[in-house]
């Protein structure tokens, strides 16, 4: 599989090409992995994990491109999952959403809470993964 | 060629590879900082901006508060420090009843409960009395955390802890143990509420001196005054002799006290020089120095000095949050017994007047424990009731609204201030204050045998407050739960010193009574109190009023008493106790109420509520008639006519669907401009120092009585005339030209027929979230009332002071019943379902019984175990 696409060295689109494929449903586990990873840790108090998620998707992304976009799905989903069981357990998520806008000197809706939150999470993908690709030698073909 | 060639292709090749490299350091670059930015700002905040990374994590930050939002479930939980089982039982409501073995346990699960659902409230009020806002809110709460760190409601706090002995001392202990048993637990299972978590400022534990400094902020709400700041002024701009004219010691008006005497001139109370000082162990050292070099001494009596002083005082008051010191005298509390009320016995009304706020000031609750059995409402941060009533009695309070704070020129050389014949060191104390996104404050405070000094002008001004006495009024309180007749409540309140108040009384045997228990302080009859006074010894407090010459009644043969922040005694009481202006309420909603309740005879608890509940505006009452005769031989216009029409067939009430209502008090604010304020732009009053306190309007309590009495009984006082004498000559011409001026701004800001100029418009009510959150608050909601009426709404045409409990207990045929509501619900969190809930209750006249101490309270049951 790696070999693919190698045989014009340089050139970026012929580089695009050699990178492997993955099937659907290997997106699909990869970004419930990272949800899970992210949702765990937030639970436990560990909000920088979708950062180091970012980090490591830059690293995959040298190899695979959509890594990291695979990895922000995958921090969001990670902190919309506690979010969800907190409204499925019965506790006011909205009302609190609400609130904490409030206090925040924040327009006071629930919805802008959770943009910010989600928010938060996507942006330490990508920082992560912006700092990973800027940090880390490139493949000679890129 | 082909050498300059390769050579060119070389250096064209190498440059490409070298712009390549710099990119890539450049974006490596700024990888690292905007990471480390975003990581920096998430994990650690950035100025006023929290630590979003933690605050937002949705498995541990600020997200978790939404367990405080749940409706409370019944539940076993471990409560450390019990010495047996304690229930906690809450109505549908949140309405709360703790029983217990012992007191011991029934303050601490009162603790506890508090904690448990006003757990930031409580914190929010300690920061505020103890200098620590800044903290939490950031360099706009600094100029609070100075004021409060030089007045010393901390230092008075630990003075009071170092001398509370007894139950109080017992209490206290108890009900910090319960409070930081539930800040345990919180912290814990991490799901604090939601301001903690935002801020990154957890709780410290909670100690005696908290609730003691919760007290103090409670005082200050209630009695520290400005009135001698606004007297210097008034007095260097109106002139001595207008001032005290304008705002003198009795008001011109006629008054309603509860207390017409005959009244005993007992000897003063004597205390101590420094009793209000607030120096650490409460004593200010009076050793002579001599020889103290520094600074240029000025004199306390120059005036202008002094003024300037009062200014830079107002100035720092006027950025304190609102409400942090006194500005509305709003409260109702009556009782009536005997024939006065259906079937016999004894009724008391009770509606204390005070910012409204999301949460409430007041947590409901009913507390059993043997030989302690009492409903009503608390104060988040203190054990005890506060108003309420226990098996045998009832009581509601009223600020007494007597002049508490004196204001003294000191005379300063370097660290020394010169009283009695020599230069004395003054007690300094340093603060440091952390401020939230900004760098940390040292603040020093120097502090006279007056008491600290507030201001660093030219003149520095000590401040002498009775709120600064340490006290047991805690005790006082505890006991007051306690007693069972009214000599047993007149014994318990006599360790009550600040803020001075009206205890209104009624008891299971028909009896009713007031007391107004409290450090009144007295001067020698030379000096003059209402204004700052020379710090130099001539005016210092020779001792309070004694406690057997307080305003009091007992049973009195009208079999009715009044209490609504006026005047408790007529002009004939030998001591002085404030003026007009520093700061009783002007009498309307007393007068009113003597009327209704002795027209409404016999009382029950339905006529008591109607009148809490009562928007008739008793000035208007008065003034009307000479309005509409003065207009009755005015030319009007057609929508003048209408306005007419409109007033003569108006009932007074103050209702939110009233064209009237809106005319009347355009027409009073005008009425008070038009005589008033051509003096005080020709004297160039300095209103914006002090707007409430100096600016012309209805919150100047002493205009609106000279203007009524002049009204009614001197239309032609030369006040009418104007400064320049081209003024409108008369009360009538002067009302006439009022009106014309009210009509004009009302047609041109609602236009339309007059009678769509309903009162609900311009006026409406509004309970602001205690944080000033956006959206937390409840309102603005269009909303009847004014200052005047027994439902006051004040605070502006946003009306955020008012009625902040309504209760009514009855005695009669040896049952008692007692109900209650407060605009806002039990729980402080704004998800919980008990936050707002008993906001609708209370708009709409509406009670719920309060709970009943040894019974549960209702469906939701919590076991409190060790």
């Amino acid at each position: 599989m790696p070999e693919q696409g190698v045989a014009r060295a340089g050139g970026r689109a012929s580089s695009a090409r050699a990178r492997p494929a993955w099937p659907a449903l290997g997106w699909v586990l990869g970004v419930i992995a990272v949800a899970a990873i992210v949702a765990v840790t937030a639970w436990g108090g560990a909000w920088f994990v979708p950062f180091a998620a970012g980090v490591a998707a830059g690293v995959a992304s040298l190899r695979w491109r959509r890594m990291v976009l695979l990895a922000v799905a995958g921090a969001v989903a990670g902190w919309v999952l506690p979010l969800w069981v907190m409204a499925l357990r019965g506790l006011p998520a909205g009302a609190t959403a609400r609130a904490i806008a409030g206090l925040a000197g924040l327009p006071p809706y629930a919805g802008v809470t959770i943009v910010v939150t989600l928010l938060l999470a996507a942006l330490q993908v990508l920082a992560g993964a912006w700092l990973a690709r800027a940090l880390l030698p490139r493949p000679v073909n890129e | 060629m082909g050498r300059r060639d390769k050579t060119g292709g070389m250096w064209n090749r190498n440059r490409r590879v070298t712009s390549r490299q710099l990119r890539s350091v450049l974006n490596a670059v700024a990888a690292l900082v905007v990471s480390g930015a975003l990581l920096g700002v998430l994990g650690f905040g950035f100025g006023t901006i929290p630590a979003l990374g933690p605050a937002l994590d949705p498995g541990r930050g600020s997200w978790t508060s939404a367990s405080g939002g749940q409706p409370a479930g019944s539940q076993t939980l471990r409560v450390p420090g019990l010495t047996a089982p304690v229930a906690v039982s809450f109505s549908s409501q949140g309405l709360a009843s703790i029983q217990a073995a012992n007191t011991h346990d029934v303050f601490l699960a009162m603790g506890y409960a508090h904690a448990k659902f006003r757990l930031s409230e409580m914190d929010l009020e300690r920061r505020l009395g103890e200098g620590r806002l800044a903290q939490l809110g950031g360099p706009s709460d600094l100029a609070s955390d100075e004021f409060e760190l030089r007045l010393g409601l901390l230092r008075t706090a630990q003075n009071e802890w170092a001398r509370t002995t007894g139950q109080a001392r017992a209490a206290l202990l108890a009900y910090a143990q319960g409070v930081n048993d539930d800040i345990a637990a919180v912290r814990a299972a991490g799901d604090w509420p939601a301001v903690f978590t935002l801020t990154g400022a957890y709780p410290a534990p909670w100690t005696p001196v908290d609730s003691l400094v919760i007290q103090g902020v409670l005082t200050q709400e209630l009695d520290y005054t400005t009135g001698p700041l606004d007297d210097a002024l008034l007095q260097r701009t109106l002139g001595a002799a207008r001032t005290m004219d304008w705002f003198p010691v009795l008001a011109k008006n006629a008054q309603t006290p509860y207390d017409t005497g005959p009244y005993v001139k007992a000897r003063l109370t004597p205390v101590p020089p420094d009793v209000a000082s607030s120096a650490p162990g409460g004593a200010v050292t009076t050793t002579a120095q001599a020889g103290a070099t520094g600074a240029t001494t000025v004199r306390s009596d120059d005036e202008n000095a002094v003024a300037d002083a009062a200014a830079q005082l107002l100035g720092q008051l006027s950025r304190l949050p609102a409400n942090q010191i006194h500005e509305y005298p709003d409260s109702n509390a009556w009782a009536a017994n005997g024939p006065a009320v259906q079937g016999g016995g004894a009724v008391l009304g009770g509606d204390p007047h005070l910012p409204q706020t999301l949460p409430s000031v007041w947590y409901e609750i009913a507390l059993s424990a043997p030989g302690y059995q009492v409903s009503g409402v608390s104060v988040p941060g203190l054990p005890g009731i506060l108003l309420g009533h226990n098996a045998n009695i009832a009581w509601s309070l009223t600020d007494t609204q007597n002049s508490a704070t004196r204001y003294y020129a000191e005379q300063v050389r370097g660290d020394s201030y010169y009283w009695r014949g020599a230069w004395r060191p003054m007690t300094v104390e340093r603060y440091t204050i952390p401020v939230r996104g900004g760098a940390t404050v040292h603040l020093t405070v120097d502090i006279t045998v007056h008491g600290p000094i507030m201001t660093q002008a030219r003149q520095r001004m000590a401040v002498d407050w009775m709120g600064n006495v340490p006290s047991d009024d805690l005790g006082a309180l505890l006991a007051v739960n306690e007693a069972s007749d009214f000599a047993r409540f007149r014994a318990a309140l006599a360790g009550w010193k600040a803020p001075a108040q009206n205890f209104v009384y009624a008891d299971k045997a028909g009896n009713i009574g007031v007391l107004a228990p409290g450090d009144y302080p007295e001067v020698a009859a030379a000096c003059q109190p209402w204004l700052p006074m020379p710090g130099t010894g001539a005016c210092d407090v020779t001792g309070v009023i004694p406690y057997q010459a307080v305003p009091q009644v007992y049973d009195p043969p009208s079999h009715l008493i009044v209490t609504a922040n006026q005047r408790p005694v007529t002009g004939a009481y030998p001591y002085y106790i404030g003026t007009s202006a520093d700061f009783y309420d002007p009498g309307y909603r007393a007068a009113y109420a003597y009327k209704y309740l002795s027209s409404h005879e016999p009382l029950s608890a339905s006529s008591v509520a109607a009148l809490q509940n009562n928007l008739t505006d008793s000035l208007a009452e008065r003034v009307l008639p000479s309005l509409l005769t003065a207009l009755g031989s005015a030319s009007l216009s057609s929508s003048e006519r209408s306005v007419v029409s409109l007033l003569r067939s108006w009932d007074y009430t103050m209702a939110a669907g009233s064209a009237a209502a809106t005319v009347w008090w355009t027409f009073w604010g005008d009425y008070l401009s038009t005589v008033f304020e051509p003096w005080w732009k020709a004297a160039k009053v300095p209103v914006g120092a002090d707007v409430l306190g100096l600016g012309v309007g209805p919150s100047l309590v002493s205009l609106d009585e000279d203007l009524e009495a002049w009204t009614l009984t001197d239309p032609s006082n030369a006040a009418f005339r104007g400064p320049a004498g081209h003024g409108p000559g008369s009360a009538p011409a002067a009302m006439v030209a009022a009106l014309r001026q009210a009509v004009t701004h009302l047609s041109a800001t609602y236009g339309g027929a007059p009678s769509s100029w309903t009162w609900g418009r311009p006026h409406s009510r509004s309970f602001p979230s205690i944080e000033g959150a956006a959206g937390l608050g409840y309102g603005p909601r269009a909303a009847g009332g004014d200052p005047f009426a027994e439902d006051a709404a004040d605070g502006g045409l946003t009306a955020s002071t008012g009625p902040s409990w309504r209760m009514i207990v009855t005695f009669g045929a040896g049952a008692l019943s007692a109900v209650g509501v407060y605009p806002g619900g039990q729980s402080e969190n704004p998800a919980s379902p008990w936050y707002t809930n008993l906001v609708p209750l209370w708009w709409d006249g509406q009670y719920l019984p309060l709970p009943v101490p040894g019974a549960s309270a209702g469906p939701v049951e919590w076991r409190l175990n060790a």
